[in-house]
């Protein structure tokens, strides 16, 4: 439920770094979410359609990369890939283990309509394109 | 098309928030901690036992998070310690603007130990830092020995476990010695407490615990 929270976040950052001009040109912004962000990727999505509902960037996408988790054995150093806690290290079976991938949460970047195509005119073409 | 590199943390205005409350509470020597569980897993119970533990040993300070009522907060202040309730009004976690807030409610200056009672939640608030210094998550022996493997995150950002209501051990399915390997393999750092607030077991030891940290903030 905390999707709300990140989704108003996101779009309050996107608009730190854009200038207000801009913001009728979002057509996509692009996240990093780690595996084991605990974050439900369709939750954000919905939270974040309905935070930029009515708003000039009410058709921007949200595009979400997902960082697979990696863990990293505290006994012999290997990095490893893996779903949750208490797999052990595959290369010395030790269950001491850090995670060192996974947990990110970020913003990466915000893609901009140019500036001069009509968004309409824009869109029609996307649709084309798909 | 073009794109604009932003590359920044999405919590970062939470973090900043955090920072500033950190800052705010070390410069004063307040020991602070972020208390989080699962909805009734004994937080403000074992809340209590601590500060009857205490007494006049240190000076407590609470921060009591909940998605309505004071409820929580009209307990512990029987026990004559400053409170101050946030409710969230639906939201599932505290974030560090709230708590900054509160903290403008209290005395830092005469507090050695602020304890924030996050809302009851696995999930949510192991994302925002609020400025403590440590989190500490309450796992009652009835919730089931699995969910360390299954809410890794909170249990990977904390540094200290308490497992609560030990004394119903024998009539639950869980036991204490698998809470504590699974617990370990989410996190090896885990400094790991057994309390029950009905009989007491634990409950000295854990508050010296957090009394000897907090001296150690005062110096």
């Amino acid at each position: 439920m905390h999707e709300l929270a990140l989704a108003q976040e996101i779009v309050a950052m996107v608009a730190r770094h854009i200038l207000p001009a801009q913001a009728s040109r979002v057509r996509a912004v692009h996240v990093r979410i780690g595996e084991l962000a605990g974050v439900v990727p369709e939750s954000l999505e919905f939270c974040f359609s309905a935070v930029v509902a009515g708003t000039a960037w009410e058709s921007a996408d949200l595009v979400m990369t997902r960082v697979p988790a990696e863990a990293c054995c505290l006994d012999c150093a290997a990095t490893f890939p893996t779903q949750a806690p208490g797999a052990g290290c595959p290369a010395c079976g030790s269950s001491f283990v850090r995670m060192t991938h996974g947990q990110e949460l970020q913003v990466d970047a915000v893609e901009l309509a140019d500036d001069d195509v009509a968004p309409s005119v824009r869109d029609t073409a996307l649709e084309a394109v798909v | 098309m073009s794109v604009v590199t932003i590359e920044r943390k999405v919590l970062e205005k939470n973090d900043a928030f955090a920072a500033m409350n950190r800052d705010a509470l070390v410069r004063q020597g307040v020991f602070t901690i972020n208390m989080v569980s699962s909805p009734g897993a004994g937080k403000t119970t074992l809340l209590e036992r601590t500060i009857a533990h205490l007494g006049g040993a240190l000076s407590l300070a609470v921060v009591e998070g909940d998605v309505q009522t004071d409820l929580d907060a009209q307990r512990v202040a029987k026990y004559g310690v400053p409170v101050v309730q946030i409710v969230t009004n639906g939201g599932c976690h505290l974030e560090a603007r709230l708590v900054q807030d509160a903290l403008s409610r209290l005395d830092l200056s005469t507090t050695d130990v602020l304890v924030i009672e996050n809302v009851g939640n696995l999930v949510c608030p192991a994302n925002f830092d609020l400025g403590e210094d440590l989190k500490v998550v309450v796992l009652s022996v009835t919730e089931g020995d699995d969910k360390p493997l299954k809410y890794p995150a909170m249990f990977q950002r904390a540094a200290v476990l308490i497992i609560n209501k030990v004394d119903l051990v024998p009539y639950v399915d869980a036991d204490v010695s698998t809470i504590r390997r699974h617990a370990r393999l989410a996190n090896p750092d885990l400094q790991i407490f057994e309390t029950s607030c009905r009989s007491g077991e634990g409950i000295a030891e854990w508050a010296e615990w957090l009394a000897a940290q907090a001296g150690r903030r005062r110096g």
